[in-house]
């Protein structure tokens, strides 16, 4: 039970909680009011951000699966030895340059630009989560290894744990990138439903709507990291005390 | 090996690297472990008793030499408590359970009796990080003896607590060691403590280390370490530590 209550327990106080939405919301708001004294279409913002935010939240999960999975199976032994340095050139890819490709690979589809976003988004959580593997103080290692934590169990009770703060901050990064990316990958692709790089595509001829779309997106990326991942960061490092 | 024997080193060396040198740690080492006994390993800081005791208890492979182990379960106290700062003091004690995958009744009961014998009441759900030294070395002791250890290592498990609470869990330790007849092997630089708790001292020699002398202790429990035959055996040991 208290299993569940230490990791939900983020927000102080309800209040925190309330902020969370209000702030969340804010961008929002704020386009529904410059909605009201310009030409911008504000309900195909909140549309267009909330395609794009769903499209990024797929690819981010499936990041986070796959980052955990090789980040915490790969931080030690052989293979793991090997495949850094093969994970450090790829990450160095240029993946824009690799789009159109992609684009008559897959079609101008939803499905590329996830798969574009995967390949944004997993690698800054791949490293955050091999380097909270790599610096597990030895004595916690030992520990793990003399009670008996081996296979599955190592992973689920001992490496996860540890790699709180990894995740944690891979996740600020990644999504940082991957917001960057979602408009950037939306363009390129060309893809008819919506989304944000339609709509700064689409607006790119009247200056204040893009300016507007622009500040509604940093205050959205703005809120969330102070009101969601900035408490689960702290959190985590707590959870690391001794 | 006889029956009496429960672990049995020969001629044993160890080596790390350093910067790519080979730097000898242990040599030539030669040692049983008995059944039952109390044994304490003893040297200056440096000279490769945690290196022995990692080798006993599987942490470490020797370089050369044999080690036979006829120890079915073991269990470890480390010198900086290692615990886990992500769970609980209940779930800390019950890791070792809970990696062999027994029910959690089972878990929780022998948490329950642990806690109390080792005057944990009122810290079920409490973080490592909330505890003193004391407690958290409570916390160490009664999660190696969840195992129902044949063997438990002791890396000077009261070096990092002050003297008041070294002397109580000095005491604590060798009624858990009369009472559960638990074999152990630990590590210490007092000569003091050493002469006060064990049955056999196995004296370091400077790095490489041999072990020097092995010497039995003459003094019947519970010692009195006042005495002038007490106090004059520390001053003959400690001139075979330098
Ligand atoms: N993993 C390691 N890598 C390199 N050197 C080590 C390692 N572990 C211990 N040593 C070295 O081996 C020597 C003995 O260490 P240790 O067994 O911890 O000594 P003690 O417990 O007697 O103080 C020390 O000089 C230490 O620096
Ligand atoms: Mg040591």
């Amino acid at each position: 039970m208290y299993m569940v209550k230490k990791y939900v327990r983020i927000y102080k106080r309800r209040v925190h909680v309330l902020w969370t939405f209000l702030i969340v919301l804010l961008p929002f708001l704020f386009v529904f009011f410059v909605g009201a004294i310009s030409t911008a279409q504000k309900m195909s913002f909140v549309g267009d951000l909330l395609a794009s935010t769903v499209r990024l939240f797929i690819a981010y999960t499936i990041s986070l699966f796959i980052a955990v999975i090789l980040g915490i199976t790969l931080s030690r032994g052989r293979v793991g030895a090997f495949m850094l340095p093969v994970f450090d050139v790829l990450q160095s890819f240029p993946t824009f340059a690799m789009l159109p490709l992609a684009v008559s690979f897959f079609g101008p589809s939803e499905t590329t630009v996830v798969i574009f976003l995967i390949i944004t988004v997993v690698w800054p959580m791949l490293f955050a989560i091999i380097s909270s593997q790599k610096l597990i103080k030895t004595a916690w290692d030992e520990a793990a290894t003399i009670y008996g934590a081996t296979g599955w169990r190592r992973i689920v009770y001992f490496a996860l744990p540890v790699a709180g703060p990894g995740i944690v901050t891979g996740s600020i990064v990644g999504l940082g990138e991957g917001w960057e990316a979602v408009v950037g990958a939306e363009i390129i692709v060309g893809i008819r439903a919506h989304g944000l790089g339609g709509f700064f595509n689409g607006y790119s001829q009247s200056g204040h709507v893009v300016f507007y779309g622009v500040m509604a997106l940093l205050l959205f990326i703005f809120a969330m990291n102070h009101l969601l991942w900035l408490p689960f960061l702290e959190r985590s490092h707590k959870m690391l005390t001794e | 090996m006889t029956d009496n024997v429960l672990i049995h080193l020969n001629n044993v060396t160890k080596h790390f690297e350093d910067d790519g040198r080979k730097v000898p740690v242990l040599k030539d080492i030669d040692l049983d472990v008995q059944r039952g006994e109390f044994l304490m390993l003893l040297g200056p800081s440096g000279s490769g008793k945690s290196t022995l005791l990692r080798l006993l208890s599987g942490l470490e492979k020797p370089d050369s030499g044999t080690l036979h182990m006829g120890v079915t379960s073991h269990s470890f106290v480390f010198q900086d408590f290692a615990l886990f700062p992500w769970l609980t003091v209940a779930e800390n004690i019950g890791f070792g359970l809970k990696m062999k995958g027994r029910s959690e009744s089972e878990i929780t009961a022998v948490v329950k009796d642990l806690v109390s014998e080792m005057g944990l009441d009122g810290f079920l759900h409490a973080y490592p990080r909330e505890l003193s030294g004391g407690m958290k070395q409570r916390v160490g002791i009664a999660r190696a003896l969840a195992m129902s250890p044949e063997v438990m290592f002791l890396d000077e498990p009261f070096s990092a607590l002050d003297t008041f609470t070294e002397v109580k869990l000095r005491l604590e330790v060798l009624k858990i060691w009369e009472t559960r007849k638990i074999t152990m092997v630990m590590v210490t630089h007092s000569v003091e403590e050493a002469l006060f708790m064990a049955d056999r001292i196995a004296v370091f020699s400077e790095r490489p280390a041999t072990i020097s002398n092995i010497v039995k202790n003459p003094f019947p429990r519970p010692r009195n370490v006042h005495s002038a035959e007490f106090v004059r055996k520390v001053e003959e040991i400690s001139n075979l530590v330098e």
